[in-house]
């Protein structure tokens, strides 16, 4: 009895121990995006503060370019996510419910490719969108975010499809529905969980993305990530209250649809990584 | 389309979309750039063909050939500590808390930050001037002064926020795995009287080993191609200490303008992608081809 005592102890410990590790640099970013732009610097830091909106203000008023990119942001995650998630559940149904030599090669082709490194295509890639007039535009990025996601939400898919018998639709179908109707009325509701997870893989990667949105925007696609990393390359002391509030807005919105759909993500992952 | 059977146009028309993208995107680009690494070539001017000058080029240099050494470096310390990390938190978190779920969610939050916000606040920690490890080294005596100027700390640091960065990974494959064994098999074993130690390694060990062997491998080849963390952070300095292949492929193609010499670099990344990917994707081709009807 006493081991057993001990042993609650000792994993509670280790479990405090484990969330400190992954919240406080979190805690220390949106914690101090709150405090007086002074009170940022006390040396040791304030744990307990008066919190405030003032680096709200000046981030408004200093860097309208953040703002400018989060809406970029937030048209290039939605229109790259709501893309992934169409032509993804599109092939995976092909994949799932049509099994012959081509489209088996084609599924495993699909993953094999999910390997490539993205940074070793931007060589290629630079000269030819350059030529295209492309670079800098919000397209360049949806199509570089949709292909490289676009496989591993495939994937998940067809592991959601796989798990619906297929008996159902051909039940509806031979009441009378064609096999469009048939998916789109008896399987499509049944996968929306494969769907909403593949939506949280491709908003956090989408959202978060830096080496791609680096490379190929300059000014009029640039997003969030990347004018964070030019206030930090630019930074001045007076500069970390605007920095924190804007890594602040940048990361807790996604942190709270993270938790909020944690379950689905969960399953998204391991239906990425393990089956099939 | 005639050749095909009636029955096959559909699925295939149902694919098209991915497979014209990722063809266009993915697939020729990569051919595209074996061509280029035998190419002299840069922007404004065509390619032109200098046979293997460029792979000579990078192995006669020594910051190249440091490069491979960090990033092996780089990508045996990440993916250890990610899979003790991650091992670690998903066996503890199996044992299940009281408010389980805001555990779970607290330990995995680092899944949700972007590689540039983990550096603002990773920077913001070891500030010399005000951060919170800063301080509570301090009492130890040592001081945070340096640790982005000497090339070893730097790159243990580009390891560490790589490791907080990634660990929710591993934990949420593993946890996800723990926590699907089926109850009777460790009921059985707890009445044959087994011992913590022997259930582990003869019932959690066998039941999660698949997940084991895909997490480790997914996240051996995603380190090995780490970039943003490591560039938004040191560049790769401090006197070149942490720069892996991809900063490396990063300043030749895009500072130094020499787009063959980068697409060379971009083929040995490749090619080692290619030799830790191979026997995952032997398993795979065979598990996929064999799939028939239900």
């Amino acid at each position: 009895m006493k081991f057993k005592c001990f042993e609650d102890i000792a994993s509670w410990i280790l479990l405090i121990l484990l969330v400190l590790w992954s919240m406080v640099p979190i805690y220390f970013v949106v914690s101090s995006a709150f405090k007086d732009p002074k009170e940022i610097f006390n040396y040791p830091p304030k744990l307990i503060f008066e919190p405030t909106l003032k680096n709200f203000v000046t981030l408004y008023n200093d860097w309208p370019k953040f703002f400018y990119a989060l809406q970029n942001s937030f048209i290039i995650t939605f229109t790259s996510t709501a893309i992934i998630i169409a032509i993804s559940t599109l092939a995976a149904y092909a994949f799932s419910r049509f099994r012959f030599k081509i489209i088996n090669f084609t599924a495993f082709i699909l993953i094999a490719v999910r390997m490539f490194p993205p940074i070793v295509i931007t060589v290629p890639l630079y000269p030819i969108f350059s030529q295209l007039h492309l670079l800098d535009t919000h397209f360049i990025l949806i199509l570089l975010y949709v292909s490289f996601y676009v496989s591993l939400s495939t994937w998940v898919m067809m592991s959601f499809i796989d798990e619906i018998p297929i008996d159902l639709e051909e039940a509806a179908m031979v009441d009378g529905a064609t096999r469009l109707q048939a998916f789109v009325k008896v399987t499509l509701p049944l996968i929306t969980p494969g769907m909403v997870s593949i939506a949280i893989l491709a908003t956090v990667f989408c959202w978060n993305e830096f080496t791609f949105a680096y490379i190929f925007s300059v000014t009029r696609a640039v997003t969030a990530p990347i004018t964070l990393s030019e206030m930090l390359g630019g930074l001045y002391g007076a500069e970390w209250g605007s920095l924190f509030t804007a890594s602040t807005i940048q990361l807790v919105p996604m942190l709270l649809f993270v938790w909020a759909v944690q379950k689905y993500l969960i399953r998204g992952l391991t239906m990425g990584a393990i089956k099939g | 389309m005639r050749l095909l059977k009636k029955e096959e146009r559909l699925p295939i028309l149902l694919v098209t979309p991915v497979v014209l993208i990722l063809t266009g995107v993915l697939f020729l680009p990569s051919l595209w750039s074996i061509f280029l690494s035998f190419q002299h070539y840069t922007f404004g001017y065509p390619p032109e063909f200098v046979g293997v000058s460029n792979y000579i080029e990078i192995l006669s240099d020594k910051m190249f050939l440091n490069a491979i050494f960090l990033n092996f470096a780089f990508v045996v310390l990440d993916v250890l500590f990610e899979f003790l990390l991650g091992l670690g938190a998903a066996l503890l978190l199996s044992r299940r808390f009281p408010f389980q779920k805001i555990w779970v969610a607290l330990i995995i939050a680092p899944f949700a930050v972007s590689p540039v916000v983990s550096i603002v606040a990773w920077k913001n920690l070891i500030s010399p001037q005000f951060g919170f490890i800063t301080y509570l080294v301090s009492f130890f005596g040592v001081s945070t002064d340096k640790w982005l100027m000497d090339p070893v700390t730097a790159f243990i640091i580009c390891v560490i926020i790589n490791v907080w960065r990634e660990f929710p990974f591993t934990t949420m494959i593993l946890y996800a795995a723990i926590t699907t064994i089926p109850p009777d098999r460790i009921e059985a074993a707890l009445i044959d009287g087994a011992s913590k130690f022997q259930r582990f390694r003869y019932i959690t060990m066998p039941s999660i080993w698949t997940s084991v062997v895909v997490a480790l491998t997914f996240r051996t080849i995603f380190a090995f191609r780490t970039f943003d963390v490591i560039w938004i952070l040191t560049q790769g300095g401090p006197l070149g200490g942490t720069t892996i292949l991809s900063v490396y492929l990063y300043l030749q193609s895009f500072k130094f303008l020499k787009l063959g010499v980068g697409a060379a670099v971009g083929v040995v990344v490749l090619f080692f992608t290619f030799l830790i990917s191979a026997p995952y994707l032997r398993i795979l081709y065979k598990q996929i081809m064999a799939r028939g009807y239900k």
